[in-house]
């Protein structure tokens, strides 16, 4: 097996480019179907930041389907990068930051698997993932920044940066690898059959994401018509030809938030990291037991979250269109 | 009017908040991010005696932050230099300014594993006044060398560099950052502690003056606007922290 290099090259990307369906096409699938589009030990590349706009659902089809071996990046990690360890789909997450949330302390999950070398926190500074991704994007090997020079993040992170001197003023400046993911996994608000996506609320990494990864699986809060699409093109921000999956996964990022229309369910949350903090390795397996490998079916899942939960965390979430 | 006569005795994070103001009087923008809410109160402070003068951005406000692109425009704005002030914390703090977010024991495979660095470097690198706050006084947090610099206190010569340490806040002292000699000065113990205290409690060594003044305690002015202005405002942000932290109103 060769190994692969950090940055692959142009012609490689272009190779990849070229042999893309472009077609207008639709993609509408079940989750099932889209978690047959992920590989063992594929680079899995995670939209939305901390509690906003995760991709459970697409995450949860995942560990149903029990991947092996993925790289997960995301900017920044919570309880999907502790249910990751759990699960066994991944032991490698590259983050800047990876802890289910402020207000729930450091991640017993996380300091279990990585204390006890079960699984490996590799960790970027928050600017050099997004830069990664955007020269990901743009199709170019590496991004020129200051970021994590002096820092030991960026020493220890070691050959996979590398520092020079800048050509035009000669001060020391930083070279961050390009980031082609294999599969990204966005949640929009909604979206064509085609995958014309738009979002709401902040963009995080998702764009850039998007346009770096070499498959791009959405999950959605509801499919719109195209048309309906057409009428605010500067709206969309992720064209249907990076993409290779839609999937329509109603509250898609319970018990996280999608902006504008559910904020996280914190009392769930709460009784997630209790759970955890008493045990991390039987309080999430239980919690996996419950939540991802008992249900049904999504909205199985959805019916175990609760309907006061969902209904509560709808009210607070659409409050923002109340006045 | 209230008969009970005010308080003039600052609860513990009343007298956090008018020391940090302090630090930060005359600055055009401070800045203030996430789990805040002692630096974010000093900052309303600030602005209020600054009248209206300083302008205040925190981290999860609808009032105090018009706009926001998820942090990215606080990132950007640093690196312009339209950030003055900043505040940053630590697992643990050396006596070079250097902080760790990452964990103790030796990187990766680490004894106890923190949630990580984030942007620390970034902004201790751009922001000109970086304020360390920890609240915990221990040998534990602030030690002569940090196990992992997640941002370190001081650069090589040639490295663009307009920030770093300003100075250190705790539960127990307030010291200076003397950025000629990468070392921390102590400026003043607060009341109820002493000298001996501090020295036993720090991990690093540090200069200080023969006599050590005692840090300054908010005047009845400063505590006022504290319990009425800026608790309400902090209470849009952190409204478990305003109600608890300060002191019944006059």
């Amino acid at each position: 097996m060769s190994i692969e290099p950090l940055v692959k090259s142009y012609s490689a990307l272009r190779h990849e480019t070229l042999t893309r369906d472009r077609g207008l096409r639709e993609k509408v699938m079940t989750l099932e179907d889209a978690a047959k589009l992920v590989h063992d030990g594929n680079h899995v590349a995670i939209g939305g930041c901390t509690v906003s706009r995760t991709p459970l659902a697409m995450i949860w089809a995942l560990i149903r389907a029990r991947k092996r071996d993925l790289v997960i990046s995301r900017s920044i990690t919570s309880t999907e990068g502790d249910l990751f360890f759990a699960s066994g789909v991944s032991q490698h997450v590259i983050t800047s930051w990876f802890t289910q949330g402020i207000v729930w302390g450091v991640s017993k999950v996380m300091r279990h698997h990585t204390e006890n070398k079960l699984a490996k926190f590799e960790e970027w500074s928050h600017m050099s993932i997004g830069l990664r991704y955007r020269a990901g994007a743009m199709g170019i090997p590496f991004m020129p920044s200051r970021t994590m020079l002096g820092s030991d993040v960026g020493k220890r992170v070691g050959d996979e940066i590398k520092v020079m001197d800048c050509p035009f003023t000669g001060e020391k400046i930083v070279l961050l690898p390009a980031l082609n993911p294999d599969v990204a996994l966005i949640h929009v608000q909604r979206c064509d059959a085609y995958g014309n996506a738009q979002l709401d609320g902040l963009q995080f990494m998702d764009i850039d994401m998007a346009m770096a990864a070499n498959k791009v699986i959405l999950t959605t809060e509801r499919i719109v018509s195209n048309d309906q699409i057409r009428r605010t093109p500067d709206r969309t921000r992720i064209p249907f030809f990076t993409v290779d999956a839609v999937v329509e996964a109603p509250f898609g990022c319970a018990p996280h938030e999608c902006y504008g229309l559910y904020e996280p369910f914190f009392e769930h949350l709460d009784h997630y990291a209790k759970i955890s903090s008493q045990d991390p390795v039987k309080g999430p397996q239980r919690y996996l037991d419950e939540f991802y490998y008992g249900p049904k079916s999504w909205p199985d899942y959805l019916a175990k979250l609760g309907m006061e939960a969902l209904l509560d965390a709808s009210r607070r979430g659409r409050s923002v269109h109340n006045d | 009017m209230n008969d009970a006569p005010l308080s003039e005795v600052a609860t513990r994070q009343e007298f956090l908040i008018s020391t940090i103001a302090g630090l930060i009087a005359g600055c055009g923008h401070v800045a203030v991010g996430s789990a805040s809410p002692i630096p974010g109160s000093a900052a309303l402070l600030a602005r209020a005696r600054s009248g209206g003068a300083m302008r205040v951005s925190v981290l999860g406000s609808l009032r105090n932050n018009f706009f926001t692109d998820g942090g990215v425009e606080l990132f950007d704005c640093a690196a312009q230099g339209r950030v003055d002030a900043f505040f940053l914390g630590g697992g643990q703090i050396d006596g070079e300014g250097n902080i760790n977010l990452v964990g103790t024991g030796a990187y990766p495979s680490m004894e106890v594993r923190w949630p990580g660095s984030f942007g620390s470097a970034y902004l201790y690198f751009l922001v000109p006044r970086v304020i360390l706050f920890r609240e915990e006084h221990t040998r534990r947090v602030l030690v002569e060398k940090v196990d992992f610099v997640s941002a370190p206190g001081k650069s090589d010569p040639g490295v663009y560099r307009p920030g770093g340490p300003h100075a250190l806040l705790t539960n127990l002292a307030l010291f200076d950052f003397d950025r000629g000699r990468h070392r921390f000065r102590l400026r003043s113990v607060h009341p109820g502690h002493s000298v001996e205290e501090v020295l036993d409690n720090t991990g690093f060594t540090f200069e200080r003056p023969q006599k050590v003044p005692q840090t300054p305690s908010p005047d009845p002015e400063t505590l006022a606007l504290i319990r009425g202005s800026v608790r309400d405002e902090i209470a849009e942000v952190y409204p478990r922290f305003a109600a608890a932290a300060f002191a019944p109103r006059g």
